[in-house]
């Protein structure tokens, strides 16, 4: 281990222009140097705690004069610059040649917010920031045990990124959290700047196109799923955490659907898993039927149909075709744009583009209206990842219409479900509780039943503590 | 990246629910492609019963081997009750009754898809699509496959409701179900009978997968659940075909419970029978991909394979069973004469695998308690 030494620690500080490297001497004497990086620590604490009251003091050590800092001893170089790119003052006592490093961290940054990504009408408002210590506060809130453990892990070479581990030791099962350490001390790369990397690298399957970890920037449903046998995983610098293991059906699920009645919930989220349908398959479905199947549509319908496509040069699986990317490229468009500039394309795309294609004859009108319900239909579910994976099957389910029609949507469908059934999530089956089948956790899959019916927690978690409720006042 | 393996078992979860969906899903493949044409007097009605009676029979001596500890063991509980010899014996005979079963539902139901949904297209490639499909589905291996059957059983159980419509007709009368007991001298229908009952096999099946399936004790309840639940759906449709087309129309009706569907209709869909075929085509695959598993898994028993299992094993296993089913439908499955003669084949390998495997498993447990008593 190399020692520390002043003139190692200046030379590796060269070109550091927030470096700052002051002397200064007590009224007893000791003569003390400061070491720290100014962009890092906060100032006026750095003067106001530690050089005012060291300068001023009569006592013989840094340790005896600030009786309320918590003071590290430093034993080597590395773990100095360690401690100075935290955020720490390093102080060097000349007369005992001691080493302390203060931690003084900047708390510069974003106060808490409401979340944008997953916004609702009622409960709670508040959200994850970057601030990692924030966010653990904003969990810790919730739920005050001893119980809820936060390991800390650090990841890529480069960011030297801190991933917090969350769960509730005693309630969860032992399985998972082994499995989530194993996967976060193998993670060998070098950049981490936000969660969905930290998730890339622990994912059980990484070509898929679901998600398998919940990114959510939302404290209570963190700790609600901390609460029923879950673990989170909080990485600093970015306001998602995530959560693992997840199931397909946990990515329809919104928090409003445990503050709603439970039968206005119960209504809401077989149309979630409706419009995920709708999204995916209606336009393939416009493209099998009107090439393949014509015969399927009532008379009425067909005579829309006709008339609409009647001038059209392009065959439906064309037409559809261009009117999916053209809505893409809409989509990215109004994402990448200002806020005001967005809503302006939004009505040329949606209703400019939409009219003119008709008139020129791109598009039947038929298409529009149903390219429509596709889209807002993908906006129903509530995982922001889920609605882009949408966009990617749909496209596939379209080429399988306009070569095998129906039977090829079928054959789309059953293979989606199979690659579903295949998936898992921190090794835990990504279908359950349809497959494995567990019928008890069915009360709160497709419908959400009463809060007071749900006295177990998940059986597919298996969590060691199965009763949500005190068994003597079942 | 974790090795492949196919018949690799991780979880223990205890669930007589899987059994109770692939017995159903098993016993109900048939059904579509041939049976209602079999029962087209009211009094047929009898034979599903008689036939669901007997299927219980043979799935109680099936729930003996589920109760043995045999049945949790995999390979050495086979070896334990049968022998080295003995294995290879019925591994050798399982593989042309495999491809029987595969190429016979497979071309059964690629002739409907061709005649009902694609006349366009050729009855092949009705048969190609779907293999292609089942060995994906056979890639997650066997556990997996096991755990689809709930998927498989939620994405087909709704077709049945679909039949409700037929029994509120204004035109129905209760006496086209009459008579149940034949007033004069019938002919004894003894092909019917046969070919109900070999409708109801397929469950003989689960004893290759018994070790995925986690046996216990309550085994029966859930296989006698299934049973009870096909009878009333083959009861079901064939008392809608019975109303809608009457006794005296049925018999010139080759497939009358997909012609029925034609008559179902929505605000937005005239043709609902397009859809139904179409999702029936989730038990077809399944069942394919199972039995392509177990034609690996066999396989590997004759030769004594030791080597872990591969893609490229079970692709070629797919293939083989697609190339004997290619070459049936292309050049042995003409309407007519040979037409009759695989659904004879089938009719009789079904009711005699139902009837003769788990007989000889229940023999092969008696043998052995006596021997070890």
């Amino acid at each position: 281990m190399t020692e520390i030494s002043l003139e190692a620690l200046k030379q590796r500080l060269t070109l550091m222009e927030d470096a700052e490297i002051i002397d200064r001497e007590t009224t007893d004497g000791l003569r003390l140097t400061f070491i720290y990086l100014g962009t890092l620590i906060d100032q006026e604490r750095l003067n106001e705690s530690i050089l005012d009251p060291l300068v001023r003091s009569f006592q013989s050590s840094v340790e005896k004069s600030l009786t309320t800092a918590k003071i590290s001893s430093l034993s080597n170089l590395a773990q100095a610059f360690q401690y100075l790119l935290k955020g720490s003052v390093l102080i060097h006592d000349s007369s005992s040649g001691r080493w302390n490093a203060i931690m003084l961290p900047n708390s510069l940054g974003r106060s808490i917010e409401t979340s944008e990504t997953e916004t609702i009408m009622f409960g709670p408002k508040d959200s994850f920031s970057e601030q990692l210590e924030q966010n653990i506060l904003l969990i810790r809130r919730r739920l005050p045990l001893t119980a809820l453990k936060t390991e800390r892990y650090s990841v890529g070479s480069l960011t030297q990124t801190t991933v917090v581990l969350m769960y509730i030791d005693g309630l969860i099962n032992p399985e998972f959290v082994a499995v989530a350490k194993k996967k976060l001390s193998s993670i060998d790369f070098d950049m981490f700047l936000d969660s969905s990397h930290v998730a890339a690298f622990m994912e059980d399957h990484y070509h898929s196109i679901f998600p398998q970890y919940l990114q959510t920037d939302r404290p209570d449903s963190c700790a609600y799923a901390l609460g029923i046998g879950k673990l989170v995983i909080l990485v600093n610098n970015t306001p998602f955490a995530l959560i693992a293991p997840i199931t397909l059906f946990h990515l329809f699920q919104s928090p409003e659907d445990y503050i709603n009645r439970w039968l206005v919930a119960s209504f809401l989220r077989p149309l979630r898993y409706l419009s995920f349908l709708l999204s995916i398959t209606i336009i393939p479905l416009y493209v099998a039927l009107t090439t393949h199947h014509y015969q399927m549509l009532p008379l009425q319908i067909l005579y829309v149909i006709i008339e609409s496509r009647s001038k059209l040069p392009l065959s439906p699986f064309w037409e559809a075709l261009i009117i999916l990317i053209t809505l893409e490229i809409i989509k990215e468009a109004s994402l990448r744009m200002p806020t005001k500039t967005s809503q302006t394309l939004g009505v040329i795309g949606g209703i400019v583009i939409g009219q003119a294609a008709v008139e020129a004859g791109f598009a039947s009108k038929v298409l529009i209206v149903l390219a429509g319900i596709s889209a807002i239909s993908t906006f129903l579910v509530p995982n922001y990842l889920v609605t882009k994976s949408s966009l990617l099957l749909q496209f596939i389910f379209l080429i399988l219409a306009s070569y095998l029609g129906v039977p090829g949507i079928l054959l789309g469908l059953v293979a989606m479900f199979a690659h579903l059934n295949g998936l898992t999530s921190l090794n835990q089956p990504y279908l359950a509780p349809v497959s494995p089948f567990y019928w008890r956790d069915w009360v709160d899959l497709f419908v959400r039943g009463p809060l007071h019916a749900m006295r177990n927690r998940p059986e597919a978690l298996r969590p060691l503590n199965k009763y949500r409720m005190n068994r003597r006042s079942k | 990246m974790q090795a492949l393996t196919l018949f690799r078992k991780t979880s223990h979860q205890e669930s007589g629910f899987y059994a109770l969906f692939l017995t159903n899903r098993l016993q109900m493949l048939y059904y579509m492609i041939v049976m209602p044409s079999a029962l087209v007097q009211p009094y047929m009605l009898l034979a599903i019963v008689a036939m669901g009676v007997a299927s219980q029979l043979c799935l109680y001596m099936l729930s003996k081997w589920f109760a043995t500890p045999c049945s949790a063991q995999g390979y050495q509980g086979y070896e334990r009750l049968f022998g080295k010899t003995g294995i290879k014996v019925l591994a050798l005979a399982s593989l042309p009754l495999l491809l029987l079963k595969i190429s016979f539902i497979s071309i059964s139901y690629a002739e409907i898809m061709h005649q009902f949904v694609f006349p366009s297209m050729d009855r092949e490639w009705h048969i190609v699509f779907p293999f292609i499909l089942s060995c994906y589905l056979a890639l997650f291996g066997m556990e997996n496959m096991v755990r689809f059957v709930t998927v498989v059983f939620i994405g087909t159980i709704w077709i049945f409701f679909m039949y409700i419509p037929y029994f509120l007709l204004q035109s129905n009368s209760i006496h086209d179900l009459y008579p149940l007991i034949p007033v004069g001298p019938e002919p004894f229908a003894w092909k019917s009978l046969l070919i109900v009952f070999s409708s109801f096999s397929g469950p003989e099946f689960l004893i290759a997968i018994s070790y995925w399936l986690n046996p216990q004790r309550k085994m029966l309840k859930y296989l006698t659940i299934a049973n009870a639940i096909s009878i009333g759906e083959y009861l079901f449709i064939s008392i809608a075909s019975l109303l809608f087309f009457g006794s005296k129309y049925l018999p010139t009706i080759k497939y009358p419970n997909v012609e029925i569907g034609r008559y179902l209709q929505s605000p937005i869909f005239e043709r609902v029978d397009i859809i139904l075929i179409s999702a029936y085509m989730f038990s077809f695959l399944y069942s394919i991909a199972l039995f392509v598993l177990m034609i690996y898994g066999a396989s590997r028993l004759l030769v004594k394979m030791r080597t872990s299992t591969t893609r490229i094993g079970l692709i070629v296993s797919g293939c083989a069973a697609m190339a004997v089913t290619l070459t049936i439908s292309k050049w042995f499955w003409e309407p007519g004469l040979q037409q009759d003669f695989w659904l004879d084949l089938q009719m009789w390998t079904g009711s005699a695998t139902y009837l003769l495997v788990p007989l000889l498993v229940w023999i092969a447990i008696k043998r052995k308690t006596r021997t070890t008593s």
